[in-house]
């Protein structure tokens, strides 16, 4: 999308210089910086666009929307990210990852939806302390639940539609596809359950009382969405995770079968003996669809 | 003006999710709810799910936060087109944004932001608000702004400049008391000298709320009852249309929903008040006495 070319001249000038005061990073006690993008005092640029009130100079005026833009983007931020504003408090959140994060990742959307999609990404890349691991798994759920919440639901296979009713073997070479709203995690810890006891209270409590413990421990997860739309979460086994995982491309039964016939150990003996079990339970979870994503 | 009916829908509050479940527990006698359009262009999810309810029960008004009428970035056609969709499935009877601006070719700004007030600008936003009446071929309002600054380049009140857009473009208003009042403060001008002068058979729907006052400026924050300054001009106001569907915004520090719901009741006193003012008052009969 580019500059609509009826757009008089001097309301683009007058915009993009509002743009770039107001995109600004405030500071710690929220206030404009006080010298302009061009160089020159914000007291004294102000005035070529903005009138003084009865009570405010220019500046002040204008200060207010540079801090209703950050206040704003950093409360959604807040919300989208329970657990790691959590794990920070807000003041740290917002001064290590949220004014960063947003001053490079300026929001290019209408919607405030997708304010935080990046921010995993640019955690990964950019956050080096010695939490990094956890700091980004901490994005990396909170985020996926921010999407599965909101993503698109498929029509659920039901095992009364398929092709030929009571035959089950005529849906074995359909392909079949996963839900949207399902999202995979691989952990060395318990981050479902440290998130759940971390959300018991408010971002300040956590500011001078103890995290809840993370014992080591590698574990899989799927989190989900519900019937009802809630949005929640299952420990699995690795046998259930990796053939589950196949259907986020689309896969049949049939090929899905010939992949693990090829398999070898612990994972091969568990999904053979269980698979049929796993099926049910995917089928009555409404995880799988025969609709393309 | 384009031959659209506006019905009057009476009093409503605007849906938040604070509200849900009193609202599906109690199926309170509400008149209708305004929903945040963007709030629910989602693709799927509780949003949706939480939609449909309320449809079956209330009639529902789609209100934006988005469009940034005046950007000088082109229309976006996506969004409209998604808005559009919406207004399909909610049967909204219009749909309403804000006379601003709020963002630049790839980069939004998540805010209200003002205009200048020109010629020009007038020109530049009535053509586009046009085009979006025609595409969403339903009543489309503006809604005037609380502002806190003013622009050197401004040619002309704010209440001019609202006024000759929805003209120009044959649209309608959306008239917020609460901002009348908010702008009045952060501006120094008289409440009545904005709305001496509007178009009122534009005005189809009217937002009341309450603010913050720092003193040295009044920020539209919509977490508080209204003040009783907002209300003396709304009951001036609510007259002069001649009777328009009226709304509460509480968007923050939310009291419950009856609460709320209590706090938008007092428009119907308001407009009860002036209905009994326009009724002449009949005589006292004479009861000769022994008789009654």
């Amino acid at each position: 999308m580019g500059f609509d070319s009826a757009v008089p001249h001097k309301l683009k000038k007058s915009q993009k210089w509002f743009a770039s005061i107001i995109t600004r990073p405030i500071d710690e006690d929220s206030r404009m910086n006080p010298i302009s993008p061009s160089g020159v005092a914000m007291e004294e640029e102000a005035w070529d666009f903005i009138k003084p009130s009865p009570t405010l100079r220019p500046a002040q005026r204008i200060q207010i929307y540079n801090q209703q833009y950050w206040w704003r983007l950093l409360n959604t931020l807040h919300d989208t990210f329970p657990l790691l504003t959590r794990l920070f408090g807000y003041h740290d959140f917002n001064q290590s990852l949220g004014i960063p994060y947003l001053d490079q990742n300026p929001p290019d959307s209408w919607s405030l939806n997708t304010l935080g999609h990046r921010l995993p990404e640019w955690i990964h890349t950019n956050y080096q302390a010695s939490d990094k691991q956890l700091v980004f798994d901490a994005a990396h759920v909170d985020w996926s639940y921010n999407r599965s919440f909101l993503t698109k639901g498929l029509k659920p296979l039901k095992l009364e539609e398929i092709p030929v009713p009571g035959d089950m073997s005529s849906l074995l070479p359909i392909k079949l596809y996963l839900q949207p709203s399902i999202e995979f995690f691989h952990t060395g810890y318990d981050i479902f359950a440290f998130r759940k006891e971390f959300l018991k209270q408010d971002p300040e409590y956590w500011i001078d009382h103890d995290f809840p413990p993370l014992p080591k421990e590698e574990k899989y997860f799927i989190l989900y969405r519900t019937q009802s739309n809630i949005v929640t979460w299952v420990e699995t086994t690795a046998g259930e995770f990796h053939l589950l995982e196949h259907f986020k491309k689309g896969i049949s039964i049939e090929d899905l079968c010939q992949w693990l016939e090829k398999q070898e150990g612990p994972l091969f003996e568990e999904a053979s003996s269980k698979m049929h079990t796993w099926f049910q339970e995917w089928v009555v979870r409404q995880w799988l669809s025969m609709e393309k994503p | 003006m384009k031959p659209y009916h506006i019905p009057n829908l009476g009093i409503g509050i605007g849906l938040r999710i604070p509200h849900y479940d009193d609202i599906f527990r109690d199926k309170p006698d509400i008149d209708w709810f305004e929903i945040i359009s963007e709030n629910f262009l989602v693709d799927g999810g509780k949003p949706i799910e939480n939609l449909e309810r309320i449809m079956e029960m209330y009639p529902v008004v789609m209100h934006g936060v988005s469009l940034a009428i005046g950007s000088p970035a082109e229309l976006d056609w996506e969004y409209l087109k998604k808005l559009k969709v919406l207004a399909k499935k909610t049967k909204t009877p219009w749909v309403s944004d804000h006379l601003c601006w709020g963002h630049l070719p790839g980069a939004h700004y998540h805010d209200l932001l003002p205009l200048p007030y020109t010629k020009e600008v007038i020109k530049y936003v009535a053509e586009r608000a046009r085009i979006v009446q025609d595409f969403l071929e339903l009543p489309f309002a503006l809604e005037n702004l609380s502002s806190y600054v003013a622009y050197q380049a401004d040619e002309m009140t704010e209440w001019e400049f609202y006024a000759s857009v929805v003209e120009k473009a044959d649209i309608y208003m959306m008239l917020d008391v609460n901002n009348i009042y908010v702008s009045s403060r952060n501006h120094g001008f008289e409440p009545k000298e904005y709305y001496r002068h509007l178009p009122f058979e534009r005005v189809l729907q009217i937002h009341l709320a309450g603010h913050s006052d720092y003193g040295d400026y009044v920020l539209d924050t919509h977490d508080n009852h209204v003040r009783d300054e907002v209300w003396k001009i709304y009951a001036e106001v609510y007259p002069k249309t001649r009777g328009v569907s009226t709304l509460l915004e509480w968007d923050d520090n939310f009291i419950s929903f009856q609460q709320t719901w209590d706090e938008a009741l007092k428009a119907k006193k308001f407009q009860q008040e002036i209905h009994n003012k326009t009724i002449k008052q009949p005589k006292k009969l004479l009861v000769p006495q022994g008789v009654a």
